[in-house]
């Protein structure tokens, strides 16, 4: 505590601190700042005359405008059909995996690899493997005959958001996997016999001991496979390009469409704010009832 | 002898049922990789074949020749081995600067160190775009390295200060009295015992370029592009689509992340799960 005190009217932490802030401010603060800033103007990537302050109008006119509306529902059915399928997949294979003693570390070496892997690879590997004709899926559903004739997976726009959530779940389903294995870690054996004392069954063990045990990590879990989900854009992209007929473009596509293919950046910061803006509250409300639950357990102890 | 024989049972089911799991989740992977060993013929051929008749390692051949890939490698690699040097250097420094002073302001940067690692990436893609061009980095490995150099201290600098703040302050007490710098008791005694938490850390940045996408995909053009982005542009034109080859490529590709992410499981497990799992 003394390393502590004795220098706490120095400058050296800032020095240290120095480098890190400055690049930080370069390519995270200012931006940031600058993108509410742009949302507000007319920005063209190419610019004449300065820039034309408009106030409100571009997220008066996102919120009017079809393309943006149905992106950010594309972005909601692509999260909520895959956090659920993943999380119950990894739930089960974690529970799995936590009975597995011996080699571990090989089935979870096995289990990174999804995890490791870029998701540019990810999506050509499953965009070839719903490949219509020579794809592996269409194959593995005739052979088991729950379809009569190939499926065009990635041109019709129910069937491409079935496919890249199918990846989807494929790539974030480890990532689930291992956080719970490591939160069933923590869980205490006493807990169980007592449960079991008690006459509980499995079922009864795993809703009233394990379940409760893990609340923080399963908390944490979906708010990061949340953010990660919605933030997705190479995966999607490769698979899709956000089609067919836009079913797939999720709002960090229509946001590098607005920008990037159309050049108006204003637009676009616009249309990145409000995702920010969204993702920000839906972290405060997340924060706030796993620390809520906190402190209710903390209160009956 | 009853609870011997049926947790005997239960472990034969768990690794039965993780066996058929983990079978499940590489089958995807299997079939990428037949795929590019198989020769054109039997890859247009319906019903598909899972494992290949014959075997040619044409792909791994030709996918040079499709496009700059020695160059694009090249660029990948030094995008991302800088970035990690430059982002660990930087994380150590600030993270020792957390864990080891009282300051003012303490509290407050490091809430936006926090912050800044749950930002998502599309949401400053725009203004991002208009600081690096009016620096004129557009299309520079410096660009890229500084991109992916603040997006990766955040990650680090939390990491490294957790693990910094749990080793004990007694050995640098003493170091002090003998006469050593701030500088010198970073490099001789925390980083030394740091070491199993630098190497994740500095993985995760290396790992964070070399996959990275949409930022590659919107900055470069050909000087700096990354394989991430090289990928795209080499195979996939309208309409040859030369899956082999772009297998073959992905693979080479994956090999550091994977060899990365297998040798070094323990580490990043730990620091996936760090904080999470104890709140």
């Amino acid at each position: 505590m003394i390393i502590r005190g004795a220098l706490r009217k120095n400058l050296t932490p800032y020095y240290f601190l120095l480098p890190a802030l400055l690049v930080l401010a370069v390519v995270i603060l200012y931006p940031v700042f600058s993108n509410l800033i742009m949302s507000l103007y007319k920005v063209k990537l190419f610019r004449g005359a300065g820039d034309e302050f408009i106030g409100l109008t571009h997220y008066a006119k996102l919120f009017g405008s079809r393309t943006f509306v149905n992106s950010i529902w594309s972005s909601v059915r692509f999260t909520l059909y895959s956090l659920p399928v993943a999380f119950v997949l990894g739930l089960g294979m974690a529970l799995i995996f936590n009975e597995i003693k011996k080699y571990r570390p090989v089935f979870t070496g096995f289990l990174l690899i999804p995890w490791a892997i870029a998701p540019v690879v990810t999506g050509y590997m499953w965009r070839w493997l719903f490949h219509d004709s020579f794809g592996l899926v269409n194959h593995t559903l005739l052979s088991l005959g729950f379809i009569d004739a190939n499926v065009p997976w990635l041109a019709q726009p129910d069937a491409a958001m079935g496919a890249v959530v199918v990846a989807n779940v494929w790539r974030f389903m480890p990532y689930i996997t291992i956080m719970l294995l490591a939160g069933l870690q923590g869980v205490s054996a006493e807990l169980y016999e007592a449960a079991h004392v008690d006459g509980a069954n499995v079922f009864g063990r795993f809703l009233h001991v394990t379940l409760p045990q893990l609340k923080h990590v399963i908390g944490v879990v979906f708010l990061f496979a949340t953010i990660w989900m919605v933030n997705d854009f190479a995966l999607i992209f490769i698979m899709t390009e956000g089609g067919p007929a836009k079913a797939t473009q999720v709002v960090p596509i229509t946001v590098y469409r607005i920008a990037f293919e159309h050049l108006r950046l204003g637009k676009g910061a616009a249309a990145a704010l409000i995702l920010l803006l969204f993702l920000l509250a839906m972290s405060i409300v997340f924060i706030r009832v796993l620390f809520r639950e906190e402190r209710r357990s903390g209160d009956a102890n | 002898m009853r609870i011997k024989t049926q947790e005997k049972i239960r472990a034969y089911l768990a690794y039965g049922l993780g066996s058929v799991f983990v079978l499940a989740l590489v089958m995807p992977l299997i079939w990428v990789v037949t795929t590019s060993v198989r020769p054109l013929s039997e890859m247009t051929r319906t019903p598909p074949l899972v494992f290949p008749r014959s075997l040619t390692f044409h792909a791994y051949v030709e996918m040079w020749d499709t496009g700059p890939f020695v160059k694009y490698f090249a660029n990948s690699m030094v995008i991302s081995l800088s970035t990690a040097l430059i982002a660990l250097a930087f994380s150590i420094c600030a993270a020792y600067a957390f864990a080891r002073f009282r300051f003012r302001g303490n509290t407050l940067l490091l809430m936006v160190v926090v912050m800044s690692q749950m930002l998502p990436g599309s949401s400053i893609l725009i203004p991002l775009f208009q600081v690096i061009r009016s620096f004129g980095l557009l299309d520079t490995h410096v660009g890229m390295v500084l991109i992916y150099t603040g997006f990766a201290i955040p990650f680090c600098t939390w990491l490294l200060n957790g693990y910094f703040r749990a080793i004990p302050t007694d050995l640098e007490q003493a170091a002090l009295i003998d006469g050593c710098n701030r500088l010198q008791l970073l490099y001789r005694i925390v980083l030394p015992l740091a070491a199993p938490a630098i190497v994740a850390v500095g993985t995760f940045a290396f790992l964070l370029s070399w996959n990275e996408f949409l930022f590659a995909f919107v900055f470069t053009k050909s000087q700096a592009l990354t394989i991430p982005v090289g990928l795209r542009a080499a195979f996939l034109g309208q309409y040859v689509n030369k899956y082999d080859q772009l297998f073959a490529a992905s693979l080479i590709f994956s090999l550091p992340p994977i060899a990365l992410f297998v040798g070094l499981q323990r580490y990043f497990v730990q620091g996936l799960t760090a904080g999470a799992v104890k709140g």
